[in-house]
């Protein structure tokens, strides 16, 4: 279960306020997608549920472990803690995948596994047949097509049963069809797992899969229904210039 | 950019290094103003006529009057030991202009610390009036032979870069300028002070000069040239005996201005027969001609040693070469993704191409400089340790070289040049696939197969190549074909043990898992930096096993070899020496060795068929004890029958001689096969030889006068056709019984036994005597005598027994078997120490490069490594990854090295030394001599590595993409 409570992050630079006393509960087996204009701070969210940067203030607990209270803590004991946090609570999916070109595709998903000391091999198994990927267990990732290697990248992410799953712009790389395909593997792998899933998406067909579909608009989620998402006024809309700056 | 630099800047040092040898030992075989004659009168020793004498052969031509007047003349002895200044005038005044006085006495040089020995010198005043207009005034650039009459010497201060100021230790002094020789000014390292306070002691007679010399080629070497008029100020004794020193100084000045003796005329070219009987005529006593003949001198500098230095240059060519390819590809890779964008923008090949190659060429012009910087500042800090290494070597001399720094500049230019015409004509070919879609490549089952089978046809063809080398040149290049075919066998066999090693480790370690799997890829990335470092590996290994194999069997030839507790070296005649075990030795027996030159002119008595006439093979011949000792010590490569004993007795009966392995090759005997030899006569610089030029041999060699020249020249009178009788007293058969290992000469020998050497003729035995006894128990005695005998007889009892018989003046020294032992291998590892200078440096120019080429792939990687920290692994861990990542890599390469290296041993062994010097020694692999190369190249790549990685810092970004 992801908690944030009052959670804000503002550029270093500049000063402007990314994420403004922002909070969000997703339960276990539950998934949230988050939408919103380019340069909201979506993947800066990401980014700091994953304990990739250090939030200015709030808390962040995956079942009731609490990220920032690391920052507390020295710098090599926040730096291990934050890693083994990492290599037992999350699963990360990439817009680009990120598979390492040195494994083939098995060693691939069982990586984050082996990470843990947590290796299953029926799951893997099973999870690659669900995926549609199991005939390619042995291939080098050269010999996969984009859809291929985002479900490796999905199963990557699932593999070592973590809590949470965080998936950013899952599909961005990949054509209508297969995206529509591995979206829909996405989520209900993660349903299966009974594991929690934040995406952060652009496209509107993978945000309506999910259990809520949120809006991150001036530093705070808003609920956000497909149709009102479609009808919001484009004053609504986060401009660039407003953030100074581009997606981060 | 850095590689590039670092290639050049290792090709330019090691160039440098080179250059300063060759130039050194170059430097030492020229003869400056002496090329010429010196007329002297016939009972005159000049030092510069030894110093010939020890340096290379001089050819005296002695005048017609020479004997008959020698004994009329014998009561002027003192009085004609020197011209005069009148004689000079003299001869001047009948038209001899061409001949200029000179004066010479010795110098001594101390350091003003007192810590190092102080340097004896020769003080030459030359008369430079006549010089004047001369074409030595225009051979120096920096300072001629004519300036230094040209006003006094400017105050003792240094003027020019080359001046070295040698002051006196005294107030009361004078200045004068000098010329020293280039290799003389490097001997003296904090000789600067000419100290000679203290005269009671010294032999020098006080010269209150302070000097400021400088350097020239034209000088000889241990002297220092000054005007004569400097010579003869600050009251100086007349000569150097001590007997003719004139305390009074009223005295001095009044001999000066009547009697100034000059110990010779040097003439520019050599006077003919007539001109010196002119001479003679003109001033009353015989003179002689010394006539330098220095043509055949090959310089000091061991052949084995030189050609180190040529491969280690063209080993660090080689490396640079790979290194700058690498470079060039490093920098393209980088560049290939905008390549793309800008092809996919529309833009040809062609001028992509071209602009690339001008970045690239610029990227070179502005390293070449910066390098051959770098490279000229480390070749001067090493300087000082190569010359004291070279010092070491005998007579080898290392001075800074004067390079012609467009020639380094032209030779560092081609290597990179060349370099990137190779890449370039690669990446153009590259570009034009830049947007064609790569098919997607399958795993070749067979891969494994075509490379063993690659593998294995390339190792045939070695070894068939093997067989054809019949030459130094092709031994040499052999040496190139195995590198290279090593570096394409390596560049075939890295990644396929790569993955092996990927299905060998345990999935359970995941982070070592990607770390080797990484590897694989990481090897065909890296493949021309992989190369260079192999290169460099495979020849550290194959050299250090070459060295130390040679090491292991000179010690071991030498430990048999030197069957004596003691050995003597004097000066003293041997009919002095034999006496000693008569009279104090009795319990010790001595053997000498006995020496002389020879020819071989054919084998089996088979002249060559060939119209042109067989060229000698110059030997020498030396005695071999016959006794039970000298059985035991003797060393052999090969015996007729492979029986030592049958041999031996054929050997002690004079039924054949045993001949080193330099003389087998050279002239390809084998055993059983009978020498021709003939024109047996004393060595080089052995009394009584001179006549022997109006007989059929092609040599002629100096007088000494310190020995018996009429015994000489009774020995050798009989050379032409009857020398044997006289060198020998039963000539011994010239069947070869065995060959033996004769490590670190270059020449042919035979060694015959001593019994059969001549035994009546005191003097024949005198100028056949070496200078070298053994002492060792009694023959007799000594298989029932135990190791107490000896140690009753310790270096200093000895030393004090001989004393007495020898005489205090005579010159002795004494060595036990373990301290020759010592010095000759303290020597041989001076001389190596040089080679592992270089090498090192060559492998650690290929490991900085390497190291280099990773950062950028590391770089590169970057978007891996953060990935590798979005899934929890830690900072410490990526870093180590990375580390051992790299580390694998070289020490896969080090793995598939040492083979190669071991065969590039047996190749410089078997092939090189074969061929370049004429001996062979067996191939001693020593696991502790590989793992420290080895050790050395993987410590080196370690430390180039921590620095680059210390500072990595991984930055975790979901958004960045991994090229695949």
């Amino acid at each position: 279960m992801l908690t944030i409570k009052d959670l804000k992050k503002s550029f270093s630079k500049t000063g402007v306020e990314l994420i403004n006393n922002l909070s969000l509960t997703v339960k276990t087996g539950e998934s949230v997608s988050i939408q919103g204009a380019s340069g909201c701070g979506k993947s800066t969210l990401l980014s700091l549920i994953a304990g990739f940067e250090t939030p200015d203030g709030g808390d962040i607990a995956v079942n009731g472990l609490s990220i920032a209270g690391y920052s507390k803590l020295d710098n090599t004991s926040k730096a291990r803690d934050i890693d083994n946090f990492r290599k037992q609570h999350l699963g990360i999916v990439f817009q680009s995948f990120n598979l390492f070109d040195c494994f083939n595709v098995w060693d691939n998903i069982a990586f984050t596994a082996r990470l843990k000391g947590n290796v299953d091999k029926d799951y893997q198994l099973a999870l690659m047949d669900e995926l549609g990927i199991l005939p390619l267990a042995q291939k080098p990732l050269s010999q996969l097509s984009g859809g291929e290697q985002q479900r490796c990248a999905i199963a990557r992410a699932l593999v070592h049963r973590p809590s949470l799953i965080l998936a950013d712009e899952p599909t961005g790389n990949l054509d209508e069809t297969t995206s529509e395909t591995v979206s829909d593997l996405l989520f209900q792998t993660c349903k299966q797992a009974n594991t929690s899933l934040v995406v952060v998406t652009h496209s509107q067909d993978v945000a309506i899969k999910a259990d809520s579909v949120l809006r991150l608009h001036k530093g705070v989620l808003e609920d956000a229904k497909p149709e009102s998402m479609t009808n919001a006024p484009a004053s609504q809309q986060i401009s660039a210039d407003e953030l100074n700056g581009g997606d981060v | 950019m850095v590689a590039i630099v670092l290639a050049n800047a290792g090709l330019v040092t090691v160039l440098l290094i080179n250059e300063g040898a060759t130039q050194g030992e170059l430097l030492q075989s020229k003869q400056g103003i002496f090329t010429g004659s010196i007329i002297t009168p016939v009972e005159s020793k000049t030092q510069i006529e030894q110093d010939k004498g020890t340096q290379g052969s001089v050819k005296h031509k002695h005048s017609s009057h020479e004997h008959s007047a020698q004994e009329q003349v014998s009561h002027e002895y003192f009085k004609r030991e020197r011209f005069t200044k009148e004689d000079y005038a003299t001869l001047r005044r009948h038209g001899f202009i061409q001949l200029i006085a000179i004066s010479e006495r010795s110098i001594t040089l101390f350091c003003s610390d007192n810590e190092e020995t102080p340097i004896t010198l020769n003080l030459l005043g030359v008369d430079t009036q006549p010089l004047l207009g001369s074409a030595f005034r225009a051979e120096d650039k920096f300072f001629s032979l004519t300036s230094l009459s040209l006003g006094n010497g400017n105050k003792g201060s240094k003027t020019a870069s080359n001046a070295r100021v040698l002051r006196a230790n005294s107030p009361d002094t004078f200045y004068a300028n000098g010329l020293i020789h280039p290799v003389t000014n490097a001997k003296l390292t904090c000789h600067d002070t000419l100290n000679e306070s203290d005269k009671e002691s010294t032999s020098s007679p006080y010269w209150p000069a302070t000097l400021n010399t400088y350097v020239s080629s034209l000088v000889q070497q241990d002297t220092i040239v000054s005007s004569i008029d400097d010579f003869y100020r600050g009251g100086i004794s007349l000569t150097n005996n001590e007997d003719d020193k004139i305390s009074d100084p009223n005295d001095i000045v009044k001999q000066q201005k009547s009697f100034v003796p000059l110990t010779g005329l040097v003439s520019l070219s050599p006077l003919s027969e007539q001109s010196l009987g002119k001479i003679e005529r003109l001033l009353g006593f015989p003179v002689k001609q010394s006539i330098s003949d220095r043509g055949n001198d090959t310089g000091s500098l061991p052949d084995s040693f030189r050609l180190n230095l040529w491969a280690m240059s063209a080993l660090m060519g080689v490396v640079s070469l790979f290194i700058v390819l690498n470079a060039l590809n490093l920098m393209y890779r980088t560049r290939l993704p905008n390549v793309i964008r800008l092809r996919q923008l529309g833009i040809s090949k062609r001028v992509l191409g071209g602009a690339l190659f001008v970045e690239l060429l610029i990227y070179c012009v502005i390293s070449i400089p910066i390098g051959m910087f770098i490279g000229f500042q480390a070749a001067s800090t090493l300087s000082p340790v190569i010359s004291g290494t070279f010092t070491s070597l005998f007579n080898a001399v290392f001075i800074n070289p004067d390079v012609n720094l467009l020639f380094v500049f032209g030779f560092a230019l081609v290597t990179t040049f060349t370099s990137l015409v190779v890449f370039s004509l690669a990446s153009i070919a590259k570009l034009s696939n830049a947007l064609t879609v790569h098919p997607v490549r399958k795993e070749k089952a067979m891969l494994a197969r075509v490379v063993g089978f690659v593998s294995l046809a390339a190792v045939v063809l070695l070894f068939i190549a093997e067989a054809f080398v019949t030459s130094t040149a092709s031994a040499l290049t052999f040496v190139a074909l195995l590198l290279l075919t090593s570096c394409v066998l390596v560049l075939l066999w890295l990644p396929i043990i790569a993955k092996l090693l990927t299905t060998f480790v345990p999935r359970q370690w995941p982070v070592f898992h990607y770390v080797i799997a990484n590897m694989h890829l990481l090897s065909s990335k890296t493949r021309l930096a992989v190369c260079a470092f192999f290169i460099a590996l495979t020849a550290n290994i194959g050299m250090n096993t070459m060295t130390d194999s040679f090491r292991s069997a000179t010690e071991q030839w030498l430990e048999q070899r030197l069957y004596a507790p003691f050995y003597l070296y004097t000066d003293v005649p041997l009919s002095n020496v034999e006496s000693l075990t008569t009279n104090s030795l009795s319990p010790l027996a001595v053997t000498p060795l006995l020496k002389a030159d020879g020819e071989v002119l054919s084998l089996n008595g088979i002249e060559e068929t060939e119209e042109v006439t067989p060229k000698p093979t110059y030997i020498s011949i030396s005695s071999y004890p016959v006794h039970q000792k000298g059985k035991e010590g003797l060393v052999l490569d090969s015996v007729i029958n492979n029986n030592l004993s049958t041999a031996w007795r054929a050997f002690t009966e004079g039924k054949g001689v045993f001949i080193n392995q330099q003389l087998a090759f050279a002239l390809k005997a084998e055993l059983g096969d009978m020498l021709n030899v003939a024109n047996i006569r004393f060595r080089k610089g052995i009394s009584g030889s001179s006549s022997s030029s109006s007989s059929s041999s092609s040599a002629t060699y100096p007088t000494n006068s310190a020995t018996d020249n009429t015994a000489g020249a009774n020995a050798s009178n009989s050379s032409s056709s009857s020398s044997n009788t006289s060198i020998f007293s039963t000539r011994p058969e010239w069947k070869v019984l065995g060959i033996y290992p004769d490590y670190g000469n270059l020449n042919g020998q035979i060694l015959a036994p001593l019994p059969l050497f001549n035994k009546q003729s005191v003097a024949v035995r005198n100028n056949l005597f070496s200078g070298v006894l053994a002492i060792y128990p009694k023959p007799d005695g000594y298989q029932g005598r135990t190791a107490s005998s000896e140690v009753t007889f310790t270096k200093e009892t000895l030393e004090q027994q001989l004393k007495p018989h020898l005489g205090d003046e005579a010159d002795i020294t004494l060595y036990s078997r373990q301290a020759l032992l010592n010095i000759s291998m303290d020597t041989f590892d001076h001389t190596f120490v040089l080679t592992d200078g270089l090498n090192i440096t060559t492998l650690l120019v290929a490991g900085i490069a390497f190291a280099v080429s990773l950062t950028v792939l590391t770089i590169g990687s970057s978007a891996q490594l953060s990935v590798l920290r979005a899934l929890g692994v830690s900072q410490f861990k990526v870093k180590l990854s990375l580390f051992m990542q790299y580390l694998l890599l070289c020490f896969v390469s080090a793995l598939l090295a040492i083979p190669f290296g071991i065969y590039l041993a047996y190749v410089f062994i078997n092939l090189v030394n074969r061929y370049a010097f004429n001996w062979v020694y067996p191939l001693s692999i020593e696991v502790n001599v590989i793992l420290s190369s080895v050790g050395v190249s993987l410590l080196i790549v370690s430390l180039v590595l921590l620095l680059p990685l210390g500072k990595l810092k991984p930055k975790i970004d979901l958004r960045q993409e991994v090229q695949l």
